[in-house]
């Protein structure tokens, strides 16, 4: 059962921000609801007004501009999904929202309320850590851009401020010489470990680039500069025989805890290999398509 | 009436027009008000079940613009301008839809309190993908649980539906 | 036999029309003239003394009619041990359990005005494993357990909290030990797990302040039994209540017993008159109804090296939770077939149904069977490993068969398992194991094959009455007490009717199941009643017929013998032309608006009850069903995810009356079987709190899950059964972790002995193998 609430419908997004700043802690954002709403018809959270952004036109756009993929914070797993730019430009991105949830979640959960939510057991920030991705905010006074890595604090704690939006989150195209791997394990109905591999290769087969993220183990996704450090300039062989190493820094660095998904050794253990096998995963794509 | 923390003289309706099952309606709800409360009890259309209440098992499912949702855990008001379609609208002048009697044929049910939900994600499924495979089909149904027949019926109906719905003078 | 019409044909159901257009109403979907809502208090401590219950806040909230706590409600119930209040007494014995109640105009206030009454506890310790709570030394979860109303039936042991000893006495297993080449002994466990039948459960109630009739609305799997154990709590005769059955959105077992019956009953005592309407939703479902036993299995056997069994002895003690519910006839049931479907000399078994502070077990599918077959079917692989025998021929070896005297004292007849064994065996190609090893792609992913097979008794003796109507266009009507909780009985009853009446399908009816109307039926479970009820439909029906034939003979001007039924007429043998329509016939001597009724009644003699000392019977068991399943599975190393390739599932029906019905039977049981055998757990944490009373934690099978599913239905003849039938409700799920746990134990060579396989049990127990090798 559902508390009663009153509903405030802006067209804009400053007007969001200045009921957001006028209404405080007593309001809440509302976009799909598939969180928000779950969390307050168990009474774990309350909120005297609920502001529905969905009549704020915009703001579920997928674009391409300067080699940038900006996709509005309104946009639904859905509509992710299936959209064919993203299927063209971001394969992996897109894989990765055909299999979060079920269709009815997708259907009306947007990215935007993935992330700000910040439910630890989440898919997409993990990954847009390691595609460099970077999440527009605004408010009434200002816009300011957040990369993927500074955005979550906590687990369900983002660094938005409490009159703040997020509007646009901005993916750069994935070079010619990279793959991009996002792999999970689960057991329960969300996913109980996440990783997110990327790799950018030099004509000589050397590892230019490599971003590890970890999400879902522990309270917030994040990047783990360690485990970058030992593939980056390696050769893929090289790399394959360090996987291990990584994986194992990978893990401990997820901060996993003991939940009903599983043990805290256990969730780390897993870290390790889905690393290996999103390397896998990305050095197999890359020879498919040579 | 429930004790929210918005003060009762604050209650708000919100005037909604949209078509259910075909028909246009007109209704005031309030913003807390749930979809599947509204069909159910405003309405009286049962068939629309509440199991999990946490949009996994699908039981409430409902079609808006063709689209599959739970119903409840989506706001009432949101069908504002849109058509919703329950179970109880999918036969067409008492003429069963394909799916509804390849479900029968196919022994797609037991105990049948999935089987709304069940039936109008399917038909989601067709009219997006009239053809889907196999691993379509269950990876579009999987939120969709079915507690008694273990599915494997449930997913023989579908593709005899499709089948029939694919056939040429339809 | 005549030639069967349509006895044995693949019908589709008869309630398929309102079910798949959402015309058909739920017990969850009832909606009663001028109802109340009532929502429950339950308590939030695992064992814990009652200090106070302020109700005062919710009584002056607006729009309520009635708060209720126990002292409303003196009355305690329960299946054989009447040891549950209707709403808590002076203490609480498991986090969910009934408190108090409310009833208002509607359920937003209900809902209120319920978070408003505060309970103030004063906490006992509290015992969270059956194991623990029956140790010496344990105190009381029920301090006045001598002095409740029990069954006869009911038989203690000197240890603290055990709500029923059974006990099977056979040979000398000692002696066996010794004169066996290769003794074992082994222990399994099984968690807490729950029915979730899609629909929650929920009962509407009136008490009729005139007469103080009550009468309950509810989706029972056992309205008799039901309407008796409230009489009996009430104090009230038997036809002072009322069970009207609306339909069911599957049980499982969860939907027998009381459950919210107690609640809904004692708030419209306060109601003045109207009716009222508990509904729990799925979080109250989970904590607050009931849940299958957990259980703690030792099992030893001795076997001589040409794979002869010649002794079992099996000690079990199966989690009753709180109250004892069903647990005794779950111990009884469980525990005696326990050493499985084989001939073995000596067998000596100990159940032990031991209370918790844990939410209550009970009837759950299978009663007890899967417990059982989980550990003595993972154990006979064991024997067979290290006797170096292949588990087919070990159970070959051993299984019952016809004639067999089975170690309770019962001869056997109708033994369809050898052939259940071989032809599950068949179905997934066992033996050819280099076939499926060599698909495998990738290094760390292996496979195996496992079977496991079963034998089931269903609750003997119980008493089916039914009638059947003719009415003067040619209906007929069944009364029967079945319940229609999906699995298919209306469908299953109708046929029957017709094939005796020898009318079309369509012209049979099912009447609304209502006490005051339904001749007594036991109940819905133990996968009775098409056994049971399809006897006395078939006896019913062929009552009316012959009643029917008497007053047709002088219409055609013939003799009771020389006429014959077909198509719904009535005619002569020799001149089919000669014939009248059976609501013809009735109508001439009846009128327009009369109707013919034929009786029956059946029950399967037993003889002797059980033997309590020795656990023996001569017929335990009207019928036992028969089944193997097997399971080809592939087992990710790196992460101990178990994927299973395909399950074959045989089962001995006796007679399919109707082939997709029993398929769908199979498949639906191989699915609950599948998920409790890799993910289905019920988590009581150590402050006996369940931590996932939800579906998002939860996680019943999807399609996802499943593999390709082959379902084998055999058929060996039960003479006393109708066409030859047994029963099918339960068995589906009963082998299947076991088989799946012996596919596991092939793939990898580890024997896993605890449930769920969950990949994070199945990763450490690689790991720890791995390390002992190295
Ligand atoms: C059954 C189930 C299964 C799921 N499985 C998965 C899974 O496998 N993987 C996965 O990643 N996720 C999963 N999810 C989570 C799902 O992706 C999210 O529920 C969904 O994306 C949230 O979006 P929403 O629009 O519904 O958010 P809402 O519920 O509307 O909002 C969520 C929060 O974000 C805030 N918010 C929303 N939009 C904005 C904005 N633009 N600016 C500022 N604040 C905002 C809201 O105030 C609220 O606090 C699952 C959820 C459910 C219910
Ligand atoms: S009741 Fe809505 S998804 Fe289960
Ligand atoms: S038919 Fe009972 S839940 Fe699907």
């Amino acid at each position: 059962m559902l508390r009663r609430f009153r509903l405030e419908e802006p067209e804009t997004v400053k007007d969001a921000s200045a009921l957001l700043a006028r209404y405080g802690e007593a309001s809440r954002i509302y976009a799909g609801g598939t969180e928000l709403l779950l969390a307050m018809k168990e009474g774990l959270i309350q909120y005297e007004r609920l502001i529905n952004v969905k009549k704020i036109p915009g703001l579920d756009r997928v674009e391409l501009e300067n080699g940038v993929v900006r996709i509005g914070a309104l946009t639904t797993h859905r509509s992710l999904e299936n959209d064919p730019l993203l299927r063209q430009q971001l394969p992996a991105f897109g894989q990765m929202e055909r299999n979060i949830a079920n269709v009815r979640v997708r259907e009306m959960g947007t990215l935007g309320g993935n992330l700000c939510f910040a439910e630890p057991h989440a898919d997409p920030g993990t990954l847009l850590m390691v595609l460099g991705a970077k999440l527009m905010a605004e408010k009434t006074s200002s816009k300011r851009e957040i990369a993927a890595e500074q955005f979550f604090v906590d687990a369900y704690e983002t660094c938005l401020e409490p009159d703040e939006l997020l509007t646009e989150i901005r993916i750069p195209s994935t070079p010619r010489r990279a793959g991009v791997a996002y792999l999970k394990f689960g057991y329960l109905e969300r996913p109980s470990v996440g990783l997110g591999l990327f790799l950018a290769w030099n004509g000589a087969d050397t590892i230019t680039e490599a971003r590890v993220a970890v999400g879902c183990a522990g309270p917030k996704p994040r990047r783990v500069e360690e485990s970058e450090g030992l593939l980056k300039g390696k050769t893929s062989k090289e790399a394959s025989a360090l996987l291990g190493r990584a994986g194992e820094i990978a893990g401990r660095a997820a901060d996993a805890i003991s939940d009903l998904h599983g043990a805290a050794d256990y969730k780390q253990h897993i870290v390790g290999v889905l690393l290996k096998r999103a390397f896998q995963q990305i050095l197999q794509d890359r020879s498919s398509k040579a | 009436m429930a004790e929210g923390t918005a003060k009762a003289e604050d209650r708000q309706f919100i005037p909604i027009s949209f078509t259910l099952n075909g028909t246009t309606q007109q209704t005031q709800v309030e913003p807390h008000e749930l979809l599947i409360d509204v069909i159910r009890n405003r309405f009286g259309l049962t068939g629309t079940k509440r199991s999990c209440d946490v949009q996994v098992c699908g039981a409430c499912t409902v079609l808006v613009d063709g689209r599959p949702m739970s119903s409840c855990t989506t706001l009432a008001f949101e069908a504002r301008g849109h058509e919703v379609l329950t179970i109880e609208g999918l036969a067409k002048n008492g003429k069963l839809h394909p799916l509804q009697a390849a479900f029968i044929e196919h022994g797609g049910f037991q105990c049948g309190f999935c089987t709304p939900g069940m039936i109008l994600a399917a038909k989601a499924l067709l009219d997006q993908n009239p053809e889907p495979n196999r691993e379509e089909i269950i990876h579009f149904m999987e939120g969709n649980i079915c507690r008694c027949t273990g599915y494997k019926k449930i997913l023989e109906s579908i593709v005899a539906a499709a089948k029939i719905l694919r056939s040429p003078g339809r | 036999m005549a030639e069967l019409t349509i006895v044995g044909k693949p019908i589709t159901r008869v309630d398929a029309q309102e079910k798949v257009t959402g015309e058909a109403v739920y017990g969850y979907d009832l909606v009663l003239p001028d109802m109340l809502y009532g929502k429950t208090v339950f308590s939030t401590r695992p064992h814990a003394k009652i200090k106070r219950i302020d109700t005062g806040k919710a009584r002056e909230f607006p729009g309520v009619v009635a708060v209720i706590t126990g002292k409303d409600a003196p009355w305690t119930h329960g299946e054989s041990i009447k040891d549950k209040p209707f709403l808590a007494h002076d203490k609480v014995r498991y986090i969910g359990e009934p408190v108090a109640a409310v009833a208002a105009e509607d359920e937003d206030t209900a809902q209120a005005a319920a978070a408003l009454i505060e309970v103030e506890y004063e906490d006992l310790p509290a015992y969270l494993s059956p194991e623990e709570a029956c140790k010496p030394g344990a105190l009381p979860i029920h301090e006045d357990f001598a002095g409740y109303r029990k069954s006869d039936f009911i038989v203690t042991a000197p240890l603290p909290n055990v709500c029923e000893h059974f006990k099977l006495r056979t040979g000398d297993v000692e002696r066996g030990f010794r004169e066996s080449d290769l003794v074992l002994e082994e222990r399994y466990t099984l968690p807490t797990i729950q029915h979730a039948a899609m629909e929650p459960h929920s009962a509407h109630a009136q008490v009729d302040p005139a007469s103080g009739r009550v009468t309950i609305w509810v989706a029972n799997d056992a309205p008799f039994r039901a309407l008796h154990e409230i009489a009996e709590a009430l104090g009230l005769p038997l036809e002072k209540i009322r069970l009207i059955n609306p339909l069911q959105g599957g049980g499982f077992g969860s939907k027998g017993g009381l459950k919210v019956e107690p609640i809904a009953s004692a708030l419209a005592y306060h109601t003045g008159g109207r009716p009222v309407r508990v509904k729990f939703n799925r979080q109250e479902t989970f904590i607050s109804t009931l849940t299958r036993h957990e259980a703690i299995l030792y099992i030893k056997s001795g076997v001589k090296k040409s794979g002869s069994l010649c002794a079992r002895q099996m000690t079990i003690y199966w989690g009753a939770g709180a109250y004892a519910e069903k647990s005794p006839t779950v111990c009884i049931r469980g525990s005696l077939p326990a050493p499985g479907p084989y001939r073995i000399p000596h067998v000596k078994v100990d159940g032990y149904a031991v209370y918790t502070n844990k939410p209550v077990s009970g009837a759950f599918r299978g009663y007890g069977i899967p417990q059982g077959a989980w550990a003595c079917e993972q154990h006979m692989d064991e024997l067979a490993k290290r006797l170096g025998m292949d588990p087919l021929e070990l159970r070959l070896k051993n299984v019952f068969v016809d004639g067999d005297l089975a170690y309770w004292g019962e001869k056997l007849h109708s033994v369809g398992l050898k052939e259940t064994l071989i032809k599950a065996a068949e179905a997934i190609e066992w033996g050819k194991d280099d076939i499926s090893k060599s698909k495998i792609r990738s290094p760390n992913l292996k496979r195996g094959k496992g079977l496991a097979c079963i034998s089931k008794p269903t609750r003997t003796p119980t008493l089916s009455k039914a009638a059947v109507l003719i009415d003067a266009s040619g209906g007929v009507t069944v009364l029967a007490g079945t319940v229609e909780i999906g699995q298919g009985c209306s469908t299953i009853l109708s046929q029957v009717a017709a094939e005796e009446l020898k009318v079309p399908l369509e012209k049979v009816r099912m009447a609304p199941l209502d006490t005051d109307v339904i001749p007594f039926d036991a109940s819905t479970t133990s996968s009775r009643s098409t056994y049971h009820m399809g006897n006395a439909v078939r006896l019913a029906a062929i009552d009316v017929r012959e009643k029917l034939a008497e007053m047709a003979s002088p219409m055609l001007e013939a003799g009771k013998d020389d006429l014959s039924f077909a198509d719904g007429k009535i005619h002569l043998k020799e001149q089919p032309q000669m014939a009248l329509p059976i609501g013809e016939v009735v109508r001439r001597r009846l009128g327009a608006s009369g109707f013919l009724r034929g009786d029956s009644s059946y029950t399967f003699e037993i003889g002797k009850d059980l033997d309590l000392e020795t656990g023996h019977s001569e017929h335990a068991s009207a019928f036992y069903m028969y089944a193997t399943q097997a399971a080809e599975a592939e087992v990710d190393e790196e992460t101990g995810r178990v994927r299973l390739l395909r399950m074959s599932a045989a089962h001995d029906v006796g007679k399919a009356i109707n082939p997709l019905n029993c398929e769908g039977q199979i498949e639906g049981g191989l699915a609950m079987g599948i998920g409790s055998a890799l993910h289905e757990h019920l988590v009581v944490d150590e402050t006996g709190k369940v931590r996932n009373p939800s579906f998002l934690d939860y996680h019943l099978a999807t399609s996802l899950d499943l593999p390709k599913m082959i379902p084998i239905i055999v058929e060996c003849p039960e003479p006393e059964g109708p066409y030859g039938a047994k029963g099918l409700g339960e068995p589906g799920l009963a082998p299947t972790p076991a088989a799946i746990g012996n596919a596991v134990a092939n793939a990898l060579g580890i024997r896993i002995y605890d449930l769920p396989l969950s990949p994070e049990r199945v990763y450490w127990a690689i790991r720890r193998m791995k390390k002992k090798v190295a």
